[in-house]
Order: structure tokens, then sequence, then C-alpha cells
């Protein structure tokens, strides 16, 4: 029977992240991971912009940014498509349908975006404080996090306060009048949340993901490839154990205490500190047993919403993609939502666990292979969708922009489908909803913040954990960290 | 009258037993439980109690709410839910126990019957359906309100045995104390246990409603020799308190109704310390009992010998024998004069200077006189809550 | 022209700015009310709008109304009494009913009929509501702080705020677990909120009603499950969640108040609608109604809507632009239409059975909470609803004053109805048809109802907006959102019933703590009027 000092279940990239910071102190680390490569989800993430701070400080790794995708193309369905470009952050326009009016205040929201999700940004990188632990550290925490919105002066600071609990749809209605502006920024807002532009909380998501990514939009810059090679060299260099193909059936626990996991073909491997990088109710209701959880947890854990909506299209072309109206040096991230009311819709399917008869898309093109994010198309508890009826509806979308298709090869991946091949109950990209009462703190939920569990040695690192999903791999650092100190 | 109708005009339901008891209900005097509509005096609780304490008393306790526990999980089941340990358990036997939330505070009580390892059924005072199903995730179990399919009488006192030994119930007299078995009462099939709430020899017997009225006149066959009547519930609070039982949501409120949080009672605080087994692998609660043993107990339910005659209803208790020197450290949960102890009893709650056995503390006691309330400042004695255990209790045989 | 002098103007003689005037009238004041109608009342009036009947044609049944208020004011004495009601009911398709009353085990009953499981959860959601409104009630009746401000009074009311939920007995103790729970009740969809209890969808869209009535929220919405707070934190004689009818209709509330009024010296200029408010160096010292006539106060009151106030009858030039954007900005849409209906006999239902109290109560005809959402997806696209949530009832038959003996007068509040039609805007035709839809819908649930319709008077928000004055038809004066609750209602910065105007305040539902005949914002406002004029009074609420 082998024994490690600490066993992570699930080689996604928060997983690898913590072997690498864990291994890096010394410690003998076993990542299991259940596919064949690592990576996990990181598999459909199209858009990182940048390797996040955290990962560059602890882990020594850059990745160079080799796409330089710096174009972003609002669809539009008269082919009067907008076309942003990003330089480093600072947007411009090159061409739009919009008036000038509308121009500088799409651009001033963002910049006003840009504040307050800074202000939010110092709060994503540190494990979130507890309310009325009656511990010092949380209450300075507290207090300091109180000071950094108040040093936002009067008027951000009541903005903020304001916005926090806004639509963005009202907030875009307010200043602008363009449709594809908004429908544009709506779409950075709803994207991968179980939230439409009118429902209040779509402001925050934003300001979150904005303070994750550092960038309102949220682009292909990094070969998320590339990226996940680089940890998993990390990982090897300083010999961390990586185990494919191997799902772990069961966490093994004596007293409420971790002694180790046990395989499906039975093998078990010894440890006092198991790291679950899978999502939250795998962990607690398969992975350790809803058996030795305490029954107000059990609610908690299964009251948790994390129903995905994502689905992942991939589309291969017999020739090179060109895309009407947009010229080949400014393809880039491409964004079908044309305007609020068309999400809306799109959005009102999802809440009854239909997909979207006209759903939104965004995608990239990479010479004769398109691949994009569909939404919404709701997780299903005890079906499955026609996955060829959602394919239809894409195909006839993209063809308004795409002319003469042929179609060689045709593939779409639903959270059901995400959800059997990673072990994430729901498909959900962030391994649960991104909304007020399932964040900080309060993430994943009361008696398993700050990443620990009701287990003494079991830790979560997933994007179930503060701050989510968006391949930051401050989960990973922060999980990690937290495990050391409780080491010592 | 089917169950399941609901009528505005009938907002409580009627027991199996309900021609019987409203025939014999001549103060017309009926106390809601559970949505059902039992008698709370008959005609003078006076004799009901002392029927109980002296010859036999009948207490209709149908509304007790009842849960099948049916699975080969059943018994690992049940051992997540309670806080002592049941794996010994054997089949006919039964187990008081009670649960606790996350935070270790008492839910509710109970008495677990043990048919079989697969096979449990769970009688407690509160209802607990969807703790138990929440409770059940990940076990394989099914778990059902069988409340309504059960006709139940509780038959406590000296003479119970006797009585059902003239029935020729076959060997009750061997029937221990905490076990239960079938057995036959005039041709009708019935589960007796011996269990009951008034800390005297008795017996609880279980049968299907269709049967009750015959099970009920049967109880009664031998009137003219031996006077058993019929008890309200105001004598079954009487024998209760006597026999130091407590009762969620009067004596402690229940966690999972509790509005305010600091109302919520640990066991340890309870004085059910006694029920937690901290070895147990893992029960619901576990880690927060383990942290309140640890941390001691800011209060606890005690028994409490009071001076004089005058009930302590309601009343404030306070530390010290002068009033304008005390401080408040309790309050009187239930309160009574004991006729057969012929002491004045409480119990209550003290603070950690105060619990142990012996300590004297105040009851400052309101005691209605003609339309005036007399302040009676009167001393009390900390003693055990059990104030009245017959050695009867627990004889085997019960009866020779 | 007529000038008069007054230490107090107010405008508006709804239920707020009445119970401000009676506050201030009690403090010595010289005040005076100046009203569009020749009536008072704003959105609690009796009216007689077809012979013989009287409708509470706006709002309709009572319970928010704060009891020191409701004494303070002595509103007993002036004519006021508050009838409880029995229960409220949901009609099924299937022909049974869904009912809650007074009696807590038929209740329980009753939910069993459609899940044990539920009617147990009742009790533990009743009780989790509870300690929210627990929580709420003293917040009620405090000017929220500005958290902006590093004013000591701000600083001391955030301090205040902070204590209270950090208190070991106030509340019981809320531990970490209960203020999560808090921010989650707050934050929350009513839907999510109340999947954590019930299974049965009857049970779930029953419950899930209090909080879209009068919204612009759906059941989905996050914020949502806040919005139930304002029809549970209410109470009748001590009953918190019971709701009650005024006697006479709910213009006996405001009579009773203006009444109260006028017993402390107040005096009501009726039939005069205020065109300007007079400004001079940013500083408010009058009114100028429509006839011409001015009159001068040392403190104006403005009991409209914040975008009333501040976009009709303060000119632009007076505001702060960040200001003047921000009302502008503030979330005023209207989503309840209301049938005001006179009958010629009781309604027979085909589920609930004449003379069970269940239909004497709230009544409703929405099967899910799908279907809830759904008639929000209506409006969200400018359609009235399909399915809407109606929320019935029938006076008179707990108040006889309500119609001719044998006759009735029902009462039905439709959720939703938009301000804008998306198909080239409302005209009397879609008025109708809208009309003729709901009570469409209600028949179906009836043996009688189509053919005992003796009028119907029906109200699209702009009807309500005509009437009332309140914009959009809004009839919290603003929506209930996490961006316009607390320090944030109406405007932030401006949430302490004060405006960028000296001398002239807000005392109207767009103020905090919203909308619902509460008065709590009127009661606010006057205390704050008296705080900067260094009065005192001893009151029960102040």
């Amino acid at each position: 029977m082998k024994k490690f000092d600490i066993i992570i279940i699930g080689g996604g990239h928060n997983g690898l992240v913590a072997a690498s910071y864990l291994s890096k102190k010394n410690k003998k680390v076993l990542v299991i991971e259940k596919n064949e490569n690592v990576g996990g989800l990181a598999e459909y993430a199209d858009n990182i912009n940048c390797i996040s701070p955290i990962i560059t400080k602890e882990l020594s790794i850059n990745a160079t940014n080799t796409n330089n995708t710096n174009h972003i193309i609002s669809l539009e369905d008269h082919q009067n498509h907008t076309v942003l470009e990003d330089n480093n952050g600072k947007l411009s326009f090159i061409k739009t349908n919009a008036d000038e009016h509308d121009q500088k205040n799409f651009l001033s929201i963002i910049n006003n975006y840009k504040i307050f999700s800074k202000t939010l940004g110092s709060f994503m990188f540190k494990k979130p404080p507890r309310v009325k632990s009656g511990n010092k550290a949380d209450i300075l925490q507290l207090i300091s996090m109180g000071w950094k919105v108040r040093k936002l002066g009067k008027k951000n600071m009541r903005e903020l306060l304001r916005v926090i609990g806004l639509n963005i749809a009202d907030d875009l209605e307010d200043n602008l009048s363009n449709d594809n502006l908004m429908g544009l920024l709506s779409h950075e807002a709803v994207l991968g949340t179980n939230l439409g532009p009118r429902s209040p909380g779509s402001i925050l998501t934003l300001l979150y993901k904005q303070a994750i990514n550092n960038n309102v939009f949220n682009l292909k810059n990094i070969e998320v490839g590339n990226y996940i090679n680089l940890l998993e060299e990390s990982c090897n260099k300083n010999s961390v154990e990586i185990i494919k193909s191997t799902e772990v059936k069961k966490i093994l626990t004596q007293n409420n205490s971790v002694t180790g996991v046990q395989l499906n073909n039975g093998e078990i491997f010894e440890s006092t500190c198991v790291i679950s990088n899978t999502d939250p109710k795998t962990t607690y209701l398969n992975l350790l047993g809803a058996e030795i959880l305490d029954t107000d947890f059990i609610r908690r854990t299964k009251n948790y919403r994390n129903k995905g909506n994502v689905a992942k299209l991939e589309l291969v072309f017999e020739n090179d993609i060109n895309i009407n109206g947009v010229d080949n040096n400014m393809y880039g991230k491409f964004i079908y939502a044309p305007n609020i009311q068309y999400i809306e819709h799109a959005f009102n399917a999802n809440k009854y666990n239909k997909y979207s008869e006209n759903p939104c898309l965004e995608f990239y093109v990479n010479k004769n292979i398109l691949s994009a994010n569909v939404y919404y198309v709701p997780h299903l508890a005890n079906s499955n969708h026609q996955e060829n009826e959602i394919i239809k509806k894409c195909i006839s979308i993209l063809s308004k922009f795409i002319p003469d298709m042929k179609i060689s090869k045709e593939k779409l991946i639903t959270p059901n489908a995400i959800e059997a091949k990673y072990n994430v109950a729901g498909g959900h990209w962030h391994h649960g909803d991104l909304e007020i009462d399932q964040l900080l703190m309060m993430r994943p939920f009361y008696g398993s913040a700050q990443y620990s569990t009701p287990i003494n040695g079991l830790y979560l690192c997933s994007a179930g954990t503060h701050p989510g999903g968006g391949l930051t791999g401050i989960n990973g650092i922060n999980a990690a960290k937290k495990v050391i100190g409780d080491l010592k | 009258m089917n169950s399941s109708e609901i009528s505005y005009k009938k907002p409580l339901l009627e027991t199996p037993f309900h021609k019987r008891t409203s025939e014999n209900c001549y103060s017309n005097n009926w106390y809601r439980w559970a949505g059902y509509k039992v008698v709370n005096e008959y005609s003078s609780t006076e004799l009901e109690y002392t029927a109980v304490r002296n010859t036999a008393g009948v207490f209709d306790i149908t509304p007790m709410h009842k849960y099948e526990i049916k699975g080969e999980d059943a018994k690992q089941f049940i051992n997540k839910l309670i806080t002592k340990d049941i794996s010994n358990i054997q089949s006919n036997q039964i187990a008081y126990g009670i649960w606790c939330n996350e935070d270790g505070m008492v839910i509710d009580d109970g008495t677990i019957f043990c048919f079989n390892e697969n096979h449990f059924r769970i009688f407690c005072a509160e209802r607990n359906l969807n703790w138990f199903s929440d409770t059940a995730t990940g076990f394989k179990v099914t778990i059902e309100d069988i409340s309504t399919s059960i006709a139940a009488l509780a038959f406590q006192g000296p003479l119970s045995c006797k009585i059902l030994n003239l029935l020729k119930v076959n060997n009750i007299e061997n029937l221990k104390p905490f076990h239960f078995d079938n057995y036959n009462i005039e041709n009708h099939n019935v589960t007796i246990s011996r269990t009951g709430f008034s800390g005297d020899l008795g017996y609880e017997i279980w049968c299907d409603p269709s049967q009750a009225i015959d099970v009920w006149d049967s109880l009664f066959k031998f009137n003219r020799d031996y006077k058993v009547l019929a008890a309200g519930m105001s004598a079954l609070e009487m024998v209760r308190i006597e026999a130091g039982f407590i009762q969620p949501n009067v004596d402690f409120m229940s966690a999972e109704q509790a509005l305010r949080p600091n109302r919520m009672r640990n066991p340890y605080e309870l004085g059910l310390g006694w029920l937690v087994n901290l070895e147990k692998k893992y029960f619901t609660g576990k880690q927060a009992l383990i942290r309140h043993k640890e941390n001691g107990i800011e209060k606890k339910l005690v028994g409490l010998d009071v001076e004089g005659d005058k009930p302590a209803v309601g009343s404030v208790l306070y530390d010290n024998s002068k009033k304008n020197k005390a401080k408040e450290i309790g309050i009187v949960t239930a309160a009574m004069w004991s006729p057969v102890l012929k002491s004045n009893i409480a119990i209550g709650f003290v603070n950690k200077e105060h619990y142990k056995l012996g300590s004297n503390v105040y009851a400052e006691i309101y005691h209605p006189e003609e339309l005036d309330y007399r302040k009676i400042w009167a001393e009390c004695k900390v003693v055990k809550r059990q104030f009245f255990n017959n050695p009867r209790r627990n004889a085997v045989p019960a009866f020779k | 022209m007529n000038k008069t002098n007054y230490d107090v103007a107010i405008i508006g003689g709804g239920h707020n700015g009445l119970t401000t005037a009676c506050y201030l009238a009690k403090a010595g004041l010289k005040v005076v009310i100046v009203e569009r109608h020749e009536y008072v009342g704003g959105a609690a009036v009796s009216r007689e709008l077809h012979p013989g009947w009287t409708y509470s044609n706006c709002s309709y049944v009572c319970s928010l109304l704060r009891p020191e208020i409701f004494r303070d004011l002595e509103l007993a004495k002036h004519g006021l009494q508050i009838i409880p009601y029995e229960g409220s009911a949901s009609m099924l398709d299937d022909g049974r009913f869904y009912a809650h009353y007074q009696d807590h085990d038929l209740t329980y009953r009753s939910i069993a009929q459609f899940s044990k499981k539920d009617a147990e959860a009742y009790d533990r959601f009743g009780k989790d509501v509870m300690r929210q409104c627990k929580i709420i009630k003293p917040l009620l009746k405090m000017t929220p702080p500005d958290p902006t401000s590093f004013a000591p009074k701000d600083i001391m009311g955030l301090f205040e705020f902070a204590k209270y939920f950090a208190a070991k007995d106030e509340l019981g103790g809320l531990g970490e677990k209960e203020i999560y729970d808090t921010i989650r009740f707050w934050t929350m969809s009513v839907r999510d909120y109340l999947e954590e209890y019930f299974e049965s969808d009857i049970v779930k869209v029953h419950l899930a009603g209090s909080a879209i009535i009068g919204t612009a929220l759906g059941p989905y919405s996050p914020g949502s499950a806040y919005v139930l707070l304002h029809h549970y934190m209410g109470e009748v004689d001590g009953t918190v969640g019971a709701w009650g009818y005024a006697r006479g209709g709910m213009g006996s509330i405001t009579k009773a108040m203006a009444s109260s009024f006028k017993a402390n010296n107040g005096e009501i200029i009726a039939g005069s609608p205020v065109t300007k408010i007079l400004i001079k160096n940013n500083k408010s010292y009058g009114l100028v109604l429509e006839n011409g006539d001015e009159i001068y106060a040392n403190k104006i009151v403005s009991n409209l809507d914040v975008k009333r106030t501040f976009l009709k009858v303060v000119e632009e030039k007076e505001l702060p632009g960040d200001f003047y954007k921000a009302v502008k900005n503030f979330k005023i849409r209207g989503s309840s239409g209301k049938l005001n209906i006179a009958l010629d006999d009781l309604p027979i239902w085909k589920s609930i059975p004449v003379g069970d109290p269940a239909g004497t109560g709230d009544l409703h005809i929405t099967q899910s909470i799908e279907e809830m959402e759904g008639a929000y997806d209506d409006w969200k696209d400018g359609k009235w609803s399909e399915f809407p949530y109606v929320d019935m009832c029938i006076p008179s038959i707990n108040d006889p004053t309500m119609a001719p003996q044998g006759k009735h007068y029902m009462s039905v509040f439709v959720q939703y109805v938009p301000y804008n039609l998306a198909n080239g805007g409302w005209t009397e035709e879609k008025r109708l048809e809208f009309g003729k839809h709901v009570m469409g819908r209600i028949g179906s649930y009836s043996k009688n109802f189509n053919d005992i319709i003796n009028h119907a008077e029906i109200r699209t928000p702009k009807e309500i907006e005509a009437e009332v004055g309140l914009t959009e038809g809004n009839i919290f004066q603003g929506e209930l959102t996490m961006d316009q609750l607390m320090f944030n209602r109406p405007v932030p910065g401006y949430a302490q019933y004060k405006t960028p105007i000296k001398n002239l305040y807000m005392c109207g539902s767009s103020t905090h703590p919203g909308g619902g005949v509460m008065g709590a914002p009127g009661a606010n406002a006057a205390r704050e009027i008296l705080k900067d004029l260094n009065k005192k009074i001893s009151t029960h609420y102040i």
C-alpha cells in the first residue's frame, strides 16, 4: 500500500496547481486523474487572457502570449458587425454601427466597471474571511475589505453598492441605445451563469469575472493546452506522481479524519491529507458519502446550485472559414448575442430546462475549424437533449455569417456529457452558480468554505471554492496554502 | 372518518378511540395534540392521576408520530440519526434515543423499536419526516410516516400487568422493560411494549385502528373489582413530571423549531449526556458534541425540590436568599405539587454555578389567591430529575 | 393670488404624506397638505365607482401598517377598524384546492394532501422567514446610514447596525450560519429559496405569490425572496404575517389619518395639483398650485414618488447633474393591473365549497412557479400575461359596508401587466380586452362568475398612474430590488429623506423602507424633519 503526504483527486488545472505548489514545499504528492489526459475542463476553455499573476509568482510559470487575440467581433444580423480592438486592456472601436455617443458611453461603462472590479479583485486572491467566527484575522480581513471599498471614494462607492445588486440590462439601457453593444456586454456578463441580462446580480458576475481575468473581455491569448503542459511539467519536475485513466471511488476516513483514497479497481492509497478537485456535490455525496456527513450539511450540499448551461460545439469545415463583413486579419473572438432581448429569450428556455431555440454563440475560428460555446443548453437531471436539433439551430445562425457552409464534422458536448466525462455534477463551468449567496465566504456553502471541509485532512480546491472557475489557479494555490498552514 | 379528507369544520382529527373517550369525557375538556383532539381531563385530573399511581390509567396516545424505517441499511441509519450506539440492539428490544443537529442541539427524543436488523419503528413527539429523510441520504432505507395507521394506548400503573394477565395475555409478566412483543387481547392481535411516561410499571399497546374500541373495552373489563380509569393529558403531565421525563417545546425548544438560536439546547444541558456515545463512529452532531463536552455547559435542566406547597409554575430562579441581592440564574419549565411524593417539585434550568446536586436556589413564585397574587420567595434544592421511580417499573416478572 | 405661510407644506395626501403630516402637526407645527384630488388617500382609497359599491380600487388589504403609528395617530378613535381574515387558497386545474387557514393543524392537513413533507417543512420555512421578519423589523424604523459617509451619525448608524447583528441576546444571538442565511434570503430568488424547503408545485407557487406582487421581478429573479418580507412582516393584532381588511375599504385608513390630522389643527387643500416647487438659492420655500396660488412654508415634503417630484415639479436646473441622472434611472416599472368588480351574487368556485373560510381570504389560480415565471416572461416582452398571477379577494364577505345586501365586491390584483405594450401601446380596446382576458381566466375556475358580473373597473399601470400619480403605475413607488433598497433608496446618498434642495424632503414609498401601506417612510421622514427643527415629540414610533 502506497503512502503519500498529499493525494489530489482530479488532475484539472487547479489540481495541478495545488500539486505543483505543494511539491515545491517538499511534499510527496499524488495526483489521480480519471481521464487519459490532465487538464480536466480546461480542455473546453477557449479564453484565458493571461496566466494569473499568482501562478507566475508561486510556480514561476509564465506562458507566453501565443495567440494574440485582440479583436472582439459582435455579429449583427444585417452584417453591421462591431469590431473592437483590445490593446492590453485598452479598447478601441475598429468598426461599429453605434453612434459616437454610444461608443463613448460604452467605453466609459467598461472603465467604471474596471475600477469596481479592481476593488473586488483585491478580495479574489485571498482566502475569504468568515463572518462572526470570533477569529481576529477574519475580523481584520473584513475591516480591510470594507476599507478597500471605502477607498473608492464617495461617488464610486455609492455606484458600486448600487450596481452590485443591479442587472446588466438596466445599466446598459440607461446609458446606451445600440443593441449590438448592449448584447455584447450582456453576453460577457451572463455566459456561464444561470442568469439572463435582466436577472439582478448579472453586473456582479461581470465584475467578478473581470476581476479574475483582469479584463472585461476574456480573450484567447494563451493556448490552454500549452499552459496545462507547463503545469504538468512543473509537477513532473518536482516529482509529483500523476496517475491517469484512474478513477477514485471513495475517500476513506476514520474518526472524522481522512486516511486515504480507494480506486475503482479496489487499490488503496494512504494519506492523511486529500485535496478534492472535483466539485463539492460529487466530493461530498459520491466520494465521501452522505453517511458520514451531518444532516444539515447534506441539506446545504443538495441545495448548492450547479446546473450547467453552456455546451461546446466543434465544427470542421471542408474549406477555410470566411465570415461575412469581417476582414481576415480582424478575426478574433466572435460573439453572436445581437441584443438584450435575444439573450433574455434564450435564457427563458433555460429556466424551464429547455435548450434555447435561438441560442447565443461565442466562437473562435482557426482555418477550417470553428469552436463555439453555445448557451443556453441546460444540464438535464433525468434525460438528454436532442443534440442534433441544437446543432441545427447553431448552424442556421452561423449560416447567416458564413457563406456556403460545407461541414465535414460536427460535435456537440452538452453539460450532461461534461458531467459524465469529468465527474462535474451538473456539468457547470464554475462547478456552481456565481450568485451572491454562493460567493466569497459562502462558496460553496457554510461549513465548507475556506477550502476546508467537515472532515479533518480533506480539502477542496476546485472551481466550487472561492473565487470560482476561470482557470485562475487561485483556488489551487489558496487550498494548497491552507493545507501547508494546517500541517504546521 | 377518512383521515385524508379535510374539512374546515373539523380542524382536528379524532383518534380511533374517540367514541369511547368522548363518552367518558364528562368535563368536555379537550386538548390539541399533533392535529388530534384528545381528552385533557375526563372528569377529575386528581382521580385520573390517582388511578395511574394506585390501580391503572388508560391514556390515548395515538397522536404520537410513528415512522417506519425499512431497508438493508436501517440499523446504520438509526445509528447515524441518534447519539447513542445501538449496534447491539436485539429484535424486540427498544432503545430510547435523542437526535441532534450539526451543532449538537437536540431536535427530539423517541423510542426506537427494533423488529430486526432491517426494520425499525420510531415513536416521537414532533414531526420528523424531513429530518429523517434528509438524514437517510446515502442509505438504503425507506422512511414512511405511519402515524395514522396505528392506534395506541398507554396502560400505566401498578395493576396494569395484573389486568393484562386477567385478560389472558400470555406471559405478559415476563416482558422485560424496554422490550416489546406481539400478544393477543381477547382475540385481537396487538403489539405491547413495556414502556411509558409514568415512571411506574406500565405498558403501551399498539393495534390496528379497526380493533381500537375492542381493545379499549377489554382494559376496562374488570372495573368492578379493579377500578381502571381513562386518564387525560393533565394527569399524564403530572406523572411525566414526577418521572422526570422532558418534552420538546415544553422543557426545551427543538432545534428544528427554535426561532432564536440561543434557545437551542445540547444533550449535556438537558442532563441527557448518558445518551451520547462519542466513541461511536459517526452520527450527526458528533463533532459539535465533542466540543460541547470539552467546553462544558453554561446551564443544565435539573430537578428542584421547592420549599412550601405552592407550585413554582413559570418561576424565575435566583441565587440568593435575599431578594434584593439576588441574581437571575435560571427558569422553571414545569412544576407541580406531587400528591404521591407529598412534595413540591419542579424541573428547570439553572446556571453552571448551581446545577450540582444539593445546591440551593430560590424561586420567585406568583401564587394566585382570590384575585390577588402572593409573591413567595421559596428555597429550592437541586435534586435528581427523576422524582418518582418505583421498583415495580423494572421488576421481572412484573407480577407474581 | 392667495399667499399663505406655513411651517410645513406636504405635497400629496397619500397615507405616507398623511402620516408625516400627523406627526408634524402633533409636534405643534402649522402643517398643510396639498392634494391634487378632491379626496385624500393616494393609493389607499375607497371609492364609489359604481352606485352602491365601494371599491378599494388600488391597495386592497392591510397588514403592514405599523401598529405604533396606528396607536400614535389614534386611528381607532378616528374610525379605523381592521378585520382580520381567515386564510388564502389556490385553486387547482384538477378541481382540488390548496388552502392556508388560521388554524395551524388544518393548514398542516391541507398541505399534507399534496405533500406530507411540505406540510412539515412549512413550519421550518415559517420559522426561518419569521427570523428574517424579526431581523428587519427594527430596520424599518431606521433612517438608513450612508455607508460612504464619515459623518458621526452615519458611522454611529453603521456601528449600531453591526452591533445589532453581533448582539448576543437580541434576535436570540445570531450566529455565523444565521447571518449567511440572512444574506442568502436577501439575495436569492424566491424559487431557489422555496426549492430548499418544498417539493410540491402548488405549495411553492402559493407561497411565491407574495414575492412577486407589485414587483418587476419574476420568481426566478435573484432578490425576489426578499420581497416575501414585504408581505410577511405585517401583523394584525400581534399575529405576524396575518392580513386584514380595513372596514369600509382602504380609504378608511387615510380618512382616519386625515381626521387625526385635522384634530391636530392640520389643514388640507384638496383639488389643487402642485405645478412647481419654489426654489431660490438651492432652498425650497413654497409651492405653486395649478390655480396660481402660492403657498409658503419653511419645509416642503413631497409624498410624490421620486421621479414625479424631481422630473415634474422641480426644475432640472435646480438639481445636481448626477442626482438628476440617478432619478431618471430610478426603476419604477409598473407591473400590475387591478380589476374592481361589482358582483350580483357570491361567486361559486368549482373547487372551494361555499362557506369554507378558505374562500374568504385571498384566492389564486396559478398552478406552478413555471407558470408564474412564464407570466413574467410575457411582461418582459411588453405583453400582459397570458396566464396571469391573480390575487383575488372578496372583502364584502367580511365587511358589510362594501356592497349592497346580497351583492359583492371583488378586488382582483393582476400580475403582470406592462406600462407600455410592445405592439403599439395601450388603447381603450386593449384595456377592455385585457380585462376580459383576466375575467375569463377567473371564470374558468367558477361556476357562476361570468353571469354575476355587474360592473368592472379595469386598471392597467396607465390608469393607476393617471389616477394615483404613481409613475408608470408602480405600486411601490419604485422597484424593491437590491439596488434600490436601504441606503440606495431612492438614490444613493439621498436615502435619509432629504434631497439636494435644502428644506425639501421626501416621505413617500420611494424612500426606505419602501412600498405597502406601512406608514414607515412617512413616520421616518417626520422624525428627520423634527430632528432638523430641533423639535421633540414623545410618541410610540418616534
